[in-house]
């Protein structure tokens, strides 16, 4: 059976009459330039409250799943890691890829502009997505300004203590050890 | 020089090999050994039997001369060419064309997309997984105890 592919052709509708625009999937969007967009979230970050770009995560990643019926867990890790690249890239969001590192997934985004320094809004929205890929909670640690470590949201602040104390990626996975979930 | 001269020289020179010492034959070694001629080994014949001819004054004065073969026993010095001394055999070398090279078939090589970290941190073999199959992994993993 072949592998969906993402089309990003017509993936965005302009109303100019209505002054809209709209993705595939009906849901209105606003686009907006990235001096606009840096330092509204870099004020969320600072305050702590990411809810706006988590759930903007969980839209990205809903794209992704309407593309699988049957869902994303009976597929193999090419095709879902291709449409979610495809689909953050459609957003504006970087450049993702996908790699494992022992037991652990490691999301990579990069062309990313620095929005805030400790890299939460980007692992804010990686979590939203991939939450919704998965069908059930992900949070996504910065390991460093481009990688993501995927974890149980209950470790998260444990794992986010080891890489502000300077742990690399390698150091981060190794002290991670397959548990009971 | 006559043929009768000639005849008279070969002889000579039979009657000298015969008469001469072993030693002195292996204190020349510049004189190269050469197979007698035809015309030596009937001279040779003749003289096994009764002589005939008077000895010329020429042979009596001419001092010996360093041999021109070794003394050897008869059977070998009349051996044939066909049966000349064999030298040590050489391993026979095929004539066929040495086999090239075997490619080796290297398997094509799968990327996986991993770096060395992620190879060497991994303890299973490679195996397929599904997409949830990952996630429940990555999600399992806790702390390892003791460590920091």
């Amino acid at each position: 059976m072949a592998q969906p592919t993402f089309d990003p052709t017509g993936f965005y509708e302009f109303d100019l009459q209505g002054g809209h625009v709209r993705t595939r999937g009906g849901a209105r969007v606003m686009v907006l330039s990235e001096s606009v967009v840096g330092p509204l979230v870099a004020l969320a970050a600072q305050n702590e409250d990411l809810t706006a770009i988590r759930k903007l995560g969980q839209l990205i990643g809903q794209h992704v799943l309407d593309a699988f019926p049957q869902g994303a867990g009976p597929q193999a890790p090419e095709p879902i890691a291709a449409h979610a690249a495809a689909a953050l890239a459609v957003f504006g969001w970087g450049q993702l890829t996908l790699s494992r590192w022992g037991d652990a997934l490691v999301a990579q985004l990069d062309e990313l502009p620095t929005l805030d320094d400790e890299h939460w809004a980007a692992a804010a929205l990686l979590g939203g997505m991939f939450s919704v890929i998965a069908d059930r909670p992900v949070a996504c640690v910065p390991a460093d300004a481009t990688h993501f470590v995927m974890v149980d949201p209950s470790i998260a602040q444990e794992v986010w203590s080891w890489s502000r104390t300077g742990a690399t990626l390698a150091h981060i996975v190794e002290r991670l050890q397959r548990g009971e979930s | 020089m006559s043929a009768v001269e000639k005849l008279e020289a070969l002889l000579e020179r039979v009657q000298r090999n015969r008469a001469a010492p072993r030693t002195a034959a292996k204190a020349a070694p510049t004189t190269p050994k050469r197979a007698p001629s035809p015309l030596e080994l009937a001279v040779e014949k003749e003289l096994s039997s009764p002589p005939a001819a008077a000895p010329s004054p020429r042979r009596s004065s001419r001092p010996a001369s360093p041999p021109r073969q070794t003394p050897q026993p008869r059977a070998a010095r009349h051996a044939p060419l066909s049966e000349a001394p064999k030298t040590t055999p050489s391993i026979p070398v095929s004539l066929a064309e040495p086999p090239g090279p075997v490619p080796l078939e290297v398997p094509p090589r799968q990327s996986s997309g991993r770096n060395v970290a992620q190879i060497v941190t991994q303890a299973e073999p490679a195996v397929p997984l599904t997409f949830g199959a990952l996630m429940d992994r990555t999600l399992a993993l806790r702390p390892a105890p003791g460590g920091d």
